[in-house]
C-alpha cells in the first residue's frame, strides 16, 4: 500500500518535476548563453561565497511550496474523505506525503551534481587537481538535511494558511531579535548557515552543531505538521466554523492578520543590528533636553540645542568660510539650497559627521575644539559638493567609488583644515598599508573585495593619495569633471570596477593609466619615504586554538609593541555591518566564548592602535579553520 | 446611492483600513524607535523615505485586493451589479476609498515625522511641500498599480513577482530603474533635498498612474467585468506549476539581455602615440605627466616595432581584423617588469611596462604583446590548457623568429639551454594537453623558450608552410568571448589541426622535438 501511496503522490507532485528539470535545463542554457562553459570550475571556496545563496534559494523555494500544499490540498481539496477511506493510517499517508515532497526536492539538488561535474571536467587544467568529490558529497548531505528541515518548515506551517505572511514574520522577527539579544545558538537553526561546510587543505569540516540542529528541528516540525495532519477534516472544519461565527474573532483575526507588514518592518528594522551606540559620547549629549534652535549664515542652516548654543557659536561664525574653501578647491557651484547643520543629533558609532544629500549630521561634544569642527564641517560639506556634482548618481555605484567619495573629502580636509602633524600621520597609514601588501587601483576601486582582503577604511588614506594624484596629474577641476561624468546621461550600464573607472574617465577627459600610475607611484614614494617608520611597526600575526569553552588568540610579533594592540572579528549581524573589537587579556590574548563563532572558521583582523597614524595599522584579514 | 455603498465598503473593511492607517505609525514609531537605523538614515523624514519602499507597496496590494481582487473571486460583484447603479460608480467608490486611506496613512506618517523632527530638521514650506508631493506621486502610482494588478485575478501573484523580480534584476544589472520616474521620487534624496522640484520624475509618475488607472478600470468594465470574473477563476495546479516556469522563464530572459549589454566600451587613449600596420594598430602612451625625450623617442620606437611585428603576425596567420593594442609607459614600474592591463577581450590587450629602465628588454615586451593580443583575439580562448603550449610557443617565438627557413636549420642554443631544464625526461603528447602543468614545474621560467623550440623543430622536421599553416588554422579566427567561441574551438580540436596542418600525429612530432633537444648543442 506504502508504494501505491508513494506512487499517488509523486503522481501529484509531477508537475513540480517538470518545472524543476525544466529549470534545470533553461539553467544549463543561461550558463551556456552567458559565460564559458569551460570556465566553470568547482572550487569549494567559492561555492561557499558566490553560489551558496543562490543553490540555497532554489532549495528553499521549491521546498516551502511543495510542502506549503501537500497535506493542505488534500482537505482544501475534498480528497481527504477518499483517502480517509483507504485501509491506511493517517500516519502512513503522512509518511508517504512527506517522503514524496522530500524527494522531489532534493531533486532541485541531485539533477544539479552531475551539471556541476561536467562543467568541472570541461574547466579543470591538469595543475588543479581532481574535483573536490569529498566537499561535494558533504554539501549533497548537508543540502538533503536542509531540505528535510525547509520541508517540514513548510508542512507544519501550511495549516496557518492566511496567517502565513504573519507567522513567518514572526519567525523571522523573532529568530532577528534572539540573534540580537546574543542568543548566538539561534543561528543553528539556520538553514543557509548549515551548507557553509569549510574546506581547507582537501578536508572538509561539517557544522556538527548545525546538522544536530536541524535534525532536531525537523523531528519537533514533523510532529506538528503530523499533529495538524491528524486533526484535518470534519472536526476542525467544525471547530472553526464555530469560531468563525464570533464576530469579534473573525474581527480579532482579520486585524493580527494584518499585522504582517508591522512585524515584517520590525523585522527588516532589525537586520540593520543593534550596534551598540558610542555611549561615551552620546552621554556627554543634552540628549534630553527638548529646546531648539536654528541659525542661518549665506550657506548654511544650524540647528541644534539650546544647551549647545556657546559651543556652536565659534563654528557658526567659521562655517561660511569653511564652505567657500572647500567651494573653491572642488571649484563647483554651492548647492541650490543652504546646506543643514545638525548638531543635536547622534550618527553612527565611531564616525564623526555624516552627510546624506544637503544634510549633515555632525554632533559637537565638550573635548571638541574648534579646529576639529572645522576639520570634520570641511569633511562633510566635500560630502555634499560631490553628491551635488554627481547629481546624486554615484549611490548606484558605491561599491566602486567609496574611495573616491571618503578619499576626495579626506583630501580637502587635509589640504584646508589639516595640520601637518594631521597630514604626517596620513602618510604614514599610507606607508604602513603599503608595506603590509600593495593596494593596486584594481583592489582599491571595488570596496567589496577591499573589505574582504584588508581595513575597509583604507579608503580613506589611500582615497585621498588617489584624489590628490589626480589633482597632480590633471588640475584642480578634475574632481568635478570625474563627478560630472558618473552623472552623465545614456553612460552605459553594467559596467563594473577598473571598466567603469576607464569609461568615467574617458568620458571626462582624463588618463585613467596616468593617474592610476600617479596613485600607484605615490604610496611607493610614501612607503619609502616612512621607512623608519613602517620599521618601527612590527608585522603582527596569531595562532587561534579552541581551549574549553574558548577561542584564544595569541598575537606574535618582533620587537616593541609600538601601541595598543587590536583585535577586530567578523561581524556577527546579518548585513555584516559591525566589527566588534576583542578586548585584550592580562596575558596578551585575545577571547571569545566559543559559542559566539557557529562557523568552523573564525576571521580576524589583528592591528596597532598608535597616536602615529590616523588608522589603526591592520594586516590584512586572517582566517582559520577552528 | 454612493454613500450607501461607501457605507458597505466601510463595513466590510472598516476595521482593517483603520488597522492599515494604525499600523503605518506603528511602522514610523519602530524605526524612528531604531537607534542604529535612525542614527543611519540622518534625518527625520529618512524613516517615511523607508515607508514607502516597504510599507506603501505592501498596503496598497492589499487594498487592491481587499477592494477588488476578493470581491470578484468570490463573486459578490455579482450583487453589486444589481444595484441600480453604473458599474463605474461602483469601481470609482473603491479606488477612491483605497486612494484616500493611503494617502491618509502616508499624510499621517509626514506629519508623526515632522512632529518628531522638528528639532533636527529644517522643514520649510518649500520642503515639506517638496516631500508631500513626491509621496504624492509615490503614492499615486503604486496604488494605481495595484489597483489594475488585482484585476488579474489568478494571475496576479505571477505579474507580481515577475515585476518585483524584474525590478531587483535590472536594478543590479546596472540599468538604473531606480532614476526612472516613479522610481526616482523616493530615491536618497526624498528626506533631504530641499529645492529641486522633481517635475518630469512626477509627471512620470501622474502619466504613468493614469494610465494604471485606466487600465483598471478598463478590465473592470469591458464587456460587462466578465474579463475580470475569468481571470479571478482559481488557478489549476498545472497552470500554477506552468505560470511559475513561465515567470522564471521571462526572469531568467531578463538576466539574460541585462548582462548581455555592453560591459565594457573602447580604450581611448587621447595623445598616445598610434602606429598602424595592416589591420594591426598600435597605441602607446606615457602615463607620467610630462614625457621626457628620451621617453617620447622610446614609445614611438616600441609602438612601431609593436606595430611592424603584430602587422607581421597578423599577415602570417591571415587574420582579418585583430584587437587594437595598447603599450603604456610607467615610470613606477621596476625595470624588467611587464604588467598586464587587465582589459576585457573586445577591449583589445594592454601592457605596461617601464619603457626607459636600463633592465627594460623590448622582445619581452613584444612577447608579452603577443600573449595579451592573441588571448584578445581569440576571446581567451588562447590561453585554454588545451591550447597553451601553442599560444606559449607563437608568443615566446615570433619575436625571436629567424627572417629566413635557413636560419632556422638549427635550434638556438641559448634556447636549448634555457628549454632542456623544463623538457620532461618522459616527454611525449601528453604534456602538451597538460602544458600548464609542464609550466608550472618549471616555474613558468623556462615553459615559453621550450615551447618556441617545438615550432622550430616543427619547421625543421616538416617545414615552415606546416608551421604556418597549422598556427594560421589555431589562431586566424577572430573568436567571440561566449559559448560560439567556444563550440568553435572545442569542436576544431589541436591536435586534429595539427594532423590536418603538418600530416604527421603530435605522438610523432614530441618525439622528434624531444631527440631535437637531446641532439643540439648548447653554449
Amino acid at each position: 500500500m506504502m508504494r501505491a501511496l508513494l506512487a499517488k503522490e509523486f503522481r501529484a507532485l509531477r508537475p513540480f518535476v517538470f518545472c524543476i528539470l525544466g529549470m534545470f535545463l533553461l539553467g544549463v542554457a543561461y550558463t551556456f548563453a552567458t559565460e564559458m562553459p569551460d570556465e566553470q570550475k568547482f572550487i569549494p571556496s567559492a561555492w561557499l561565497a558566490d553560489d551558496r545563496s543562490g543553490s540555497f534559494a532554489a532549495l528553499a523555494l521549491f521546498a516551502l511550496m511543495i510542502g506549503a500544499g501537500v497535506l493542505i490540498n488534500e482537505s482544501e481539496q475534498g480528497t481527504l474523505r477518499f483517502l480517509d477511506g483507504l485501509p491506511v493510517s493517517r500516519t502512513r499517508l503522512f509518511i508517504a506525503k512527506y517522503l514524496a515532497a522530500l524527494a522531489v526536492t532534493l531533486l532541485v539538488m541531485l539533477i544539479d551534481v552531475p551539471a556541476i561535474v561536467l562543467l568541472d571536467w570541461l574547466s579543470r587544467a591538469s595543475p588543479d587537481g581532481p574535483l573536490a568529490w569529498n566537499f561535494l558529497g558533504a554539501q549533497i548531505w548537508l543540502q538533503a538535511v536542509a531540505a528535510a528541515f525547509l520541508v517540514a518548515l513548510a508542512l507544519a506551517f501550511s495549516f496557518v494558511r492566511r496567517w502565513f505572511a504573519l507567522v513567518v514574520g514572526l519567525l523571522f522577527g523573532g529568530y532577528l531579535w534572539l540573534h540580537a539579544r546574543g542568543v548566538e545558538k539561534i543561528a543553528l537553526f539556520n538553514p543557509y548557515e548549515l551548507l557553509g561546510a569549510s574546506f581547507d587543505e582537501g578536508r572538509v569540516r561539517v557544522p556538527w552543531s548545525h546538522v544536530a540542529a536541524h535534525v532536531g528541528a525537523t523531528a519537533a516540525l514533523l510532529g506538528i505538521a503530523w499533529l495538524g495532519f491528524l486533526s484535518l477534516g470534519d472536526r476542525a472544519q467544525f471547530v472553526a466554523g464555530q469560531l468563525g461565527k464570533w464576530r469579534v474573532l473573525r474581527l480579532l483575526g482579520a486585524g493580527l492578520r494584518l499585522l504582517a507588514p508591522l512585524v515584517w518592518i520590525a523585522a527588516m528594522v532589525r537586520i540593520f543590528g543593534s550596534a551598540a551606540a558610542d555611549e561615551a559620547k552620546l552621554a556627554a549629549m543634552p540628549l534630553g533636553e527638548a529646546a531648539f534652535a536654528r541659525e542661518e549664515t549665506v550657506y548654511y542652516e544650524f540647528l541644534f540645542r539650546s544647551a549647545q548654543r556657546a559651543q556652536a557659536a565659534p563654528l557658526i561664525a567659521e562655517a561660511d568660510a569653511v564652505f567657500g574653501s572647500v567651494r573653491h578647491l572642488l571649484d563647483a557651484a554651492p548647492p541650490p539650497s543652504r546646506i543643514v547643520v545638525d548638531l543635536a543629533s547622534p550618527v553612527m558609532p565611531h564616525a564623526a559627521g555624516q552627510t546624506n544629500w544637503t544634510k549633515i549630521r555632525l554632533p559637537i561634544f565638550p573635548e571638541q575644539n574648534l579646529d576639529e569642527q572645522k576639520l570634520i564641517l570641511g569633511h562633510e560639506t566635500a560630502h555634499v559638493f560631490i553628491g551635488q556634482l554627481s547629481d546624486g548618481k554615484l549611490t548606484a555605484h558605491f561599491r566602486y567609488i567609496r574611495f573616491l567619495h571618503e578619499g576626495l573629502a579626506t583630501h580637502i580636509e587635509q589640504q584646508l583644515f589639516a595640520d601637518e602633524t594631521e597630514r604626517a600621520q596620513n602618510r604614514r597609514s599610507v606607508a604602513a598599508a603599503w608595506a603590509r601588501g600593495v593596494v593596486p587601483f584594481e583592489l582599491l576601486c571595488d570596496d567589496t573585495e577591499l573589505s574582504r582582503a584588508r581595513d575597509a577604511n583604507l579608503a580613506y588614506p589611500l582615497g585621498e593619495v588617489f584624489a590628490r594624484a589626480l589633482i597632480e596629474t590633471h588640475g584642480s577641476d578634475a574632481p568635478a569633471k570625474l563627478l560630472r561624468a558618473f552623472a552623465r546621461q545614456n553612460k552605459p550600464a553594467g559596467l563594473a570596477g577598473s571598466a567603469l573607472w576607464r569609461d568615467t574617465m574617458q568620458a571626462a577627459q582624463l588618463d585613467f593609466e596616468r593617474v592610476v600610475a600617479a596613485y600607484e607611484g605615490a604610496c611607493a614614494t610614501i612607503a619609502d619615504e616612512q621607512k623608519a617608520f613602517v620599521k618601527k611597526m612590527p608585522r603582527v600575526s596569531a595562532t587561534v586554538s579552541v581551549e574549553g569553552d574558548e577561542i584564544v588568540i595569541r598575537p606574535k610579533f618582533d620587537g616593541t609593541a609600538p601601541g595598543d594592540l587590536l583585535c577586530l572579528i567578523e561581524g556577527e549581524d546579518l548585513l555584516k555591518m559591525e566589527m566588534p573589537e576583542l578586548p585584550r587579556r592580562d596575558d596578551g590574548t585575545f577571547a571569545l566564548p566559543r559559542a559566539r563563532v557557529l562557523q568552523p572558521r573564525l576571521r580576524y583582523l589583528l592591528g596597532w592602535r598608535t597616536p602615529e597614524t590616523r588608522l589603526p595599522v591592520f594586516e590584512p584579514w586572517a582566517e582559520t579553520n577552528l | 446611492m454612493i454613500r450607501g455603498l461607501l457605507t458597505k465598503e466601510l463595513r466590510q473593511h472598516g476595521f482593517a483600513l483603520m488597522f492599515l492607517f494604525l499600523v503605518v505609525l506603528g511602522g514610523l514609531a519602530l524605526i524612528a524607535g531604531h537607534g542604529p537605523l535612525h542614527r543611519a538614515l540622518g534625518g527625520g523624514f529618512s524613516a517615511v523615505q523607508l515607508l514607502h519602499t516597504t510599507y506603501v507597496p505592501l498596503a496598497a496590494l492589499v487594498l487592491g485586493q481587499m477592494l477588488i481582487a476578493t470581491e470578484f473571486r468570490q463573486k459578490t460583484q455579482l450583487f453589486l451589479e444589481g444595484l441600480p447603479l453604473p458599474r463605474w460608480r461602483m469601481l470609482a467608490v473603491k479606488f477612491t476609498l483605497g486612494l484616500a486611506v493611503l494617502a491618509g496613512a502616508i499624510g499621517a506618517a509626514i506629519f508623526a515625522a515632522w512632529w518628531q523632527a522638528r528639532g533636527t530638521d529644517a522643514i520649510t514650506p518649500r520642503f515639506a511641500a517638496l516631500v508631500a508631493l513626491k509621496s504624492a506621486g509615490w503614492v499615486w502610482f503604486i496604488y494605481t498599480l495595484c489597483f489594475a494588478h488585482a484585476f488579474l485575478g489568478r494571475y496576479r501573484v505571477a505579474f507580481g513577482l515577475a515585476l518585483l523580480f524584474g525590478y531587483f534584476t535590472l536594478d543590479t544589472s546596472g540599468v538604473r530603474v531606480s532614476e526612472f520616474g516613479p522610481f526616482a521620487l523616493i530615491d536618497d534624496r526624498f528626506a533631504y533635498e530641499r529645492f529641486v522640484l522633481p517635475g518630469r520624475a512626477l509627471a512620470i509618475a501622474a502619466a504613468l498612474g493614469l494610465g494604471l488607472a485606466a487600465l483598471g478600470f478598463a478590465m473592470g468594465l469591458v464587456r460587462d467585468a466578465s474579463v475580470a470574473s475569468l481571470l479571478a477563476e482559481k488557478m489549476s495546479p498545472r497552470e500554477k506549476v506552468f505560470i511559475t516556469f513561465l515567470t522564471l522563464t521571462v526572469l531568467m530572459l531578463c538576466g539574460y539581455i541585462a548582462e548581455h549589454r555592453q560591459t565594457a566600451t573602447p580604450v581611448q587613449m587621447p595623445g598616445a602615440t598610434e602606429a598602424q600596420r595592416g589591420v594591426v594598430r598600435v597605441f602607446a602612451s606615457a602615463a607620467v605627466d610630462a614625457p621626457t625625450r628620451e621617453e617620447t623617442a622610446a614609445l614611438e620606437r616600441v609602438a612601431q616595432r609593436a606595430a611592424d611585428e603584430l602587422g607581421a603576425l597578423a599577415e602570417y596567420l591571415g587574420c582579418a581584423t585583430f584587437p587594437p593594442v595598447f603599450i603604456v609607459h610607467r615610470r613606477d614600474l621596476a625595470g624588467g617588469a611587464v604588467q598586464s592591463g587587465g582589459l576585457k577581450p573586445a577591449q583589445g590587450g594592454m601592457v605596461r611596462a617601464n619603457l626607459t629602465a636600463k633592465e627594460f628588454y623590448e622582445r619581452d615586451l613584444l612577447e608579452a604583446i603577443v600573449q595579451q593580443t592573441l588571448l584578445a583575439h581569440t576571446g581567451g580562448l588562447a590561453g585554454r590548457e588545451r591550447n597553451a603550449w601553442v599560444h606559449d610557443a607563437l608568443s615566446a617565438w615570433w619575436p625571436y623568429r629567424q627572417p629566413r627557413a635557413a636560419a632556422e636549420s638549427d635550434l638556438n642554443p641559448k634556447w636549448v639551454a634555457k628549454a632542456r631544464p623544463t623538457l620532461p625526461p618522459d616527454f611525449s603528447a601528453r604534456h602538451l594537453d597538460a602544458w600548464l602543468s609542464v609550466a608550472r614545474e618549471d616555474n613558468l621560467r623556462g615553459s615559453g623558450t621550450l615551447a618556441a623550440t617545438g615550432l622550430v623543430v616543427l619547421a625543421q622536421r616538416h617545414g615552415a608552410e606546416a608551421r604556418q599553416r597549422f598556427l594560421a588554422a589555431m589562431f586566424r579566427e577572430h573568436r567571440p568571448a561566449d559559448f560560439r567561441g567556444w563550440l568553435a574551438d572545442v569542436f576544431r580540436p589541436r591536435a586534429r589541426l595539427f594532423r590536418a596542418a603538418t600530416g604527421v600525429d603530435e605522438k610523432q612530432f614530441a618525439r622528434e622535438w624531444r631527440d631535437a633537444l637531446a641532439l643540439s648543442t648548447t653554449p
